[in-house]
């Protein structure tokens, strides 16, 4: 069977996405300087004087030749999807002609911008490994029959989980690494101040309340109403997002290592935060910012199988002799087999388990450092695909020698 | 002291005497290392030396050339003694790291040990290899050595400073059980 050709343009408002802000400016200078000119009238001082059909000549040209750039390069932008070709051509002075071939896809999320919801218009983001094609503005129309033309599954949604906003704010409240590194920020910004008395020395905020919006208040904003649903085989899908929605599909077959993240105030409630890290993307990706742990449990279960389940627990803690080498040799350990490879480590004010299936680590490597030479320790790293590793650290000489050995059996067995 | 390095249990292979790099890798090690000291040592010392003289003069109203250089002392001389020393040990330390490397073609799997302070071993199977790269910087050439990286989906490893001849046999051999072993993707 073969389907007609799915095509159209994008949304008219799509120019105002990146010139809106210049648009904004211009218009602000403009009323920033009314009083320099007088239009009609010749009786004020100080002030260029413009007949009345001059201006309304000037104002008519510059809309209209805005209003024809954004027609035209609306006119331009062109989308089509026929058959495994997805093709998407744009530009006036720069032209942009776009393939993708539809088995490269590796998801689909459909984003609205705060903007955008406004409008009514969202943005399609067709993730391939490496690249990411950005399709916006879109109707939600357009954006979900393109979305089900190109995943071609049929969207029998199973929602796994979905985060309370009481709970959010609870966890985030309790997470104290992150809440003392922005109060430390904060302190750094304000000692100026509180130091000299002098008001202007407040202006070096201006560099340290991003980060700590980023670190605090941002973070509530973009995890609330964050669900995981199950949108077919082996696809999960996360929504969150208060102002702008957002979505990304992890596909089982990609996912590298699975991360459980424990601030120290999240125990009493066995509370965790899931990171997933994706073959290809470099950092981790949250897949929950705060469950049970049973629930974290349940989504391993989903995204690693049954086998990595039972290995996040019992771990072989690390010799006697770690203690010496850091402060958190307590959290410390690892464990390995049934295919899997589980590491245990331990930071300020945080605990975190990562889990990788050993059939996909790339590289197994050892290393040891002048001090851990002197306590006969070493580290024994997995690289996986795409950069990050899961390591057991602090482990004796014979034991590394030994886990590495494994390690890089168990990454060739196939 | 170079010659007692001796790698020890988790950087060693059983019943298998890794394959040293070529005795001139120290060579050019050194000769690295050299213009890498002198140079930050240069830059080091030039902005030391502009720094005081600025607080000097900013100070103590110099006006003169002779009175903005007054805090000059012939002791300060010693301070050359300073890249000297530093330069002294890495000498050593360069040819103990050349006793420590080494790189050895497995069955299955390419194993590779560097560094000496930090010290890493890696295993690698050929199935992984993406890409094999030869490279060699100008030092290099003067030398007659190449750098043979190997890209896995991982990142990049290599095996530093072998003859261009067995680079480019270790190339061919390495991209011909790349592959063979090539795993069902």
């Amino acid at each position: 069977m073969t389907l007609s050709p799915l095509q159209g343009r994008l949304h008219p408002a799509t120019p105002l996405r990146r010139s809106w802000a210049v648009l904004a400016a211009l218009a602000g200078l403009a009323y920033q300087q009314h009083n320099l000119f007088s239009v009609g009238t010749s009786d004020a001082r100080n002030k260029i004087d413009v007949p009345l059909w001059v201006a309304c000549t000037a104002v008519t040209v510059v809309v209209a030749v805005v209003l024809s750039l954004f027609i035209t390069s609306w006119r331009l932008s062109h989308y089509s999807l026929d058959g495994d070709e997805l093709e998407y051509r744009s530009g006036l002075v720069f032209k942009v002609r776009r393939h993708c071939e539809l088995h490269h896809v590796q998801s689909v999320d459909i984003g609205q911008p705060f903007f955008g919801r406004l409008l009514g218009v969202c943005t399609l983001r067709v993730v391939m490994s490496g690249t990411t094609m950005t399709l916006s503005y879109l109707t939600l129309n357009q954006a979900r029959a393109l979305k089900a033309r190109i995943l071609a599954e049929d969207t029998a949604d199973e929602r796994l989980h979905r985060v309370r906003t009481a709970d959010l704010v609870v966890a985030l409240l309790l997470d104290l690494g992150t809440n003392l590194k922005s109060l430390l920020l904060v302190g750094i910004g304000v000692g100026p101040y509180v130091l000299s008395g002098e008001l202007f020395t407040l202006s070096t905020l201006v560099a340290f309340v991003p980060k700590v919006w980023k670190l605090t208040g941002r973070r509530l904003f973009t995890y609330s109403r964050w669900s995981v649903t199950r949108i077919a085989e082996g696809s999960y899908r996360t929504d969150h997002g208060l102002f702008d929605t957002q979505q990304y599909t992890y596909r089982t077959s990609r996912v590298a290592s699975i991360e459980l993240h424990q601030p120290v105030l999240w125990r009493r409630f066995n509370w965790v935060e899931v990171r997933v890290a994706v073959a290809g993307a470099g950092r981790p990706g949250v897949l929950l910012p705060v469950c049970p742990r049973t629930v974290a449990e349940k989504l391993v279960l989903h995204l690693l199988g049954a086998d990595a389940v039972a290995h996040l627990h019992a771990p072989i803690p690390a010799p006697g002799k770690a203690r010496r080498a850091t402060l958190f040799h307590r959290a410390l350990g690892y464990r390995l087999g049934n295919g899997y490879f589980a590491t245990w480590r331990g930071y300020f004010f945080r605990n975190s388990i990562t889990i990788c299936p050993a059939d996909r680590i790339q590289t197994v490597s050892v290393r040891q450092g002048p001090w851990q030479r002197r306590l006969g320790l070493a580290n024994v790293h997995a690289h996986m695909a795409g950069g990050n590793r899961v390591s057991a650290v602090h482990r004796t000489s014979a034991e590394s020698t030994d886990l590495a050995q494994h390690l890089h059996q168990a990454s060739t067995l196939h | 002291m170079a010659r007692y390095i001796r790698p020890e249990p988790p950087f060693t292979l059983d019943r298998v005497e890794m394959t040293q790099h070529p005795a001139r890798t120290v060579r050019v090690h050194r000769i690295a290392a050299a213009l890498q000291i002198l140079g930050m040592s240069a830059l080091i010392g030039a902005t030391a030396a502009t720094g005081t003289t600025l607080i000097h003069t900013l100070s103590s109203k110099a006006q003169t050339w002779h009175e903005m250089v007054s805090w000059w002392r012939p002791a300060l001389a010693f301070l050359v003694l300073v890249p000297v020393v530093l330069y002294a040990w890495r000498w050593d330390r360069i040819k103990a790291g050349w006793l420590f490397r080494g790189y050895h073609l497995g069955d299955e799997e390419l194993y590779i040990r560097s560094g000496l302070l930090y010290r890493r071993f890696t295993v690698l199977a050929y199935a992984r290899i993406q890409e094999v790269n030869v490279v060699s910087g100008p030092i290099q050439r003067r030398y007659d050595l190449a750098t043979v990286t190997i890209s896995s989906a991982a990142g990049h490893n290599a095996i530093a400073d072998v003859d261009p001849q067995t680079a480019y046999e270790l190339r061919d051999r390495l991209t011909d059980l790349a592959r063979k072993r090539r795993l069902p993707v």
